[in-house]
């Protein structure tokens, strides 16, 4: 072999990116293939602070009401029956009032909603300080269309519930009583603020469109929040096309793609987390085959089809997260399609 | 469990399915339940009539209630 040759051949190893990537996660910082600016890692796992815009609420502290009955900055849905929504000045967090629901034995509903500033589209976090005159009791939020899961408040004191929540339809964000039969809760200091989306992923590029791709174990899942992978992500700083896999916080997993800053779900299939089970998907062609289980391809969520030009090309996979609170730990991996 | 598959309207980027789970607001009498397993794929697209073809996992008593609602064209079991 004559030495051009050589060189070529030599220039090609140490030049070629790298089509494979196994790493562990948790015991170490990501490595330097990763985009991953608010991931971090603590106490051996790993997870995400995403960015968050500014306070979208108008009055979070539901301290400006026009009646004993009418909250100046917000609407109100009741559902029916004796239920009602009341001005509260003697529990209270902080400030002057809080909101008082009061729930009646048909359970009718209670939602306070204002109509924010996000987008439809976006992913926001939802924060409130609740507190419920009975034991297990849930509420719930709702945010253009998507509801999370109901969320039992403690009775104790006020406490901070939490959710993660994507706009389908429009963008009113509501506080929402949910199984609280004959009981008052009350709401106090509420927060709603969008996610940037370029902060939802952790992602390696240059590696293969047609891959098997293994995810660390979600060890932890804060409930009404959302974690798992991102897979043919084409822009890190500005994701507008990819598949997103996960679990939603309300024991289901979800597929959904992205074309073009649309999302479209995919399916639906219940499937309840598991600090040890973990995401890995096939993808070959328009085909993509998600699993999630304690084995590597293990137990088959769905086979869907994703063809569209803006997705199927992309070579850029990782991880996705919501919340803060969701950890990941355990090995990443992603070679060939077999 | 039973599989069958259905067309249904597309509405807001997702099949206007049962919920998972019961919600006083989803329009729906019965839920496609909770139980590992049971859910639904989209297995097709007919993007012109904002209809696709969706494959539905649930109880057989499910998939039944689906059958007879107006708002699902039946296909077949899978």
């Amino acid at each position: 072999m004559d030495r051009s040759r050589r060189v070529a051949l030599l220039n090609n190893v140490v030049l070629a990116p790298p089509r494979v990537i196994r790493e562990m996660i948790g015991g170490a910082p990501l490595s330097s293939r990763w985009y991953a600016p608010t991931w971090s890692v603590s106490g051996g796992v790993l997870s995400n602070t995403p960015t968050l815009g500014a306070e979208l609420l108008l009055d979070p502290g539901f301290e400006n009401w026009l009646s004993a009955t009418n909250l100046t900055n917000y609407s109100e849905y009741l559902g029916g029956g004796t239920t009602t929504i009341n001005r509260e000045s003697a529990v209270i967090r902080s400030g002057v009032y809080a909101a008082r629901c009061d729930v009646d034995a048909s359970n009718n509903k209670a939602s306070i909603y204002q109509a924010s500033g996000g987008s439809v589209g976006d992913y926001a976090l939802f924060t409130v300080y609740a507190k419920e005159s009975l034991a297990s009791k849930t509420m719930a939020f709702e945010y253009g269309g998507t509801a999370s899961p109901g969320i039992t408040v403690p009775t104790a004191d006020f406490s901070v519930i939490v959710a993660t929540l994507r706009a389908t339809v429009n963008t009113n964000a509501a506080f929402v009583s949910g199984s609280a039969a004959s009981s008052s809760i009350y709401f106090d200091d509420a927060s709603v603020k969008t996610i940037t989306r370029s902060t939802l992923f952790a992602s390696v590029g240059k590696l293969l469109a047609n891959v098997n791709l293994v995810a660390p174990p979600i060890s932890t899942l804060q409930t009404a929040t959302q974690a798992g992978i991102i897979l043919r992500l084409d822009s890190p700083t500005n994701p507008q096309s990819f598949v997103i896999a996960y679990c939603d916080g309300a024991g289901n997993v979800k597929i959904e793609k992205c074309v073009s800053g649309t999302y479209t779900t995919l399916s639906t299939v219940s499937a309840a987390y598991g600090a040890t089970k973990y995401f890995s998907a096939k993808m070959n062609g328009s085909s993509i085959s998600i699993y999630y289980g304690t084995t590597d391809f293990g137990t088959l969520i769905a086979t869907v089809t994703v063809s569209d030009a803006t997705v199927v090309n992309n070579t850029r996979h990782g991880l996705f997260s919501t919340y803060s609170g969701n950890q990941f730990a355990g090995t990443f991996s992603v070679v060939p399609y077999a | 469990m039973r599989s069958a598959v259905f067309i249904c309207e597309i509405l807001n980027g997702s099949p206007v399915l049962p919920p998972m789970a019961m919600s006083a607001d989803s329009g729906f009498a019965y839920a496609l339940g909770a139980g590992d397993g049971s859910g639904w794929v989209v297995v097709g697209n007919m993007p012109q009539a904002q209809t696709c073809l969706v494959r539905v996992t649930s109880s057989s008593a499910t998939i039944d209630a689906m059958i007879a609602d107006a708002r699902f064209v039946y296909v077949e079991d899978v």
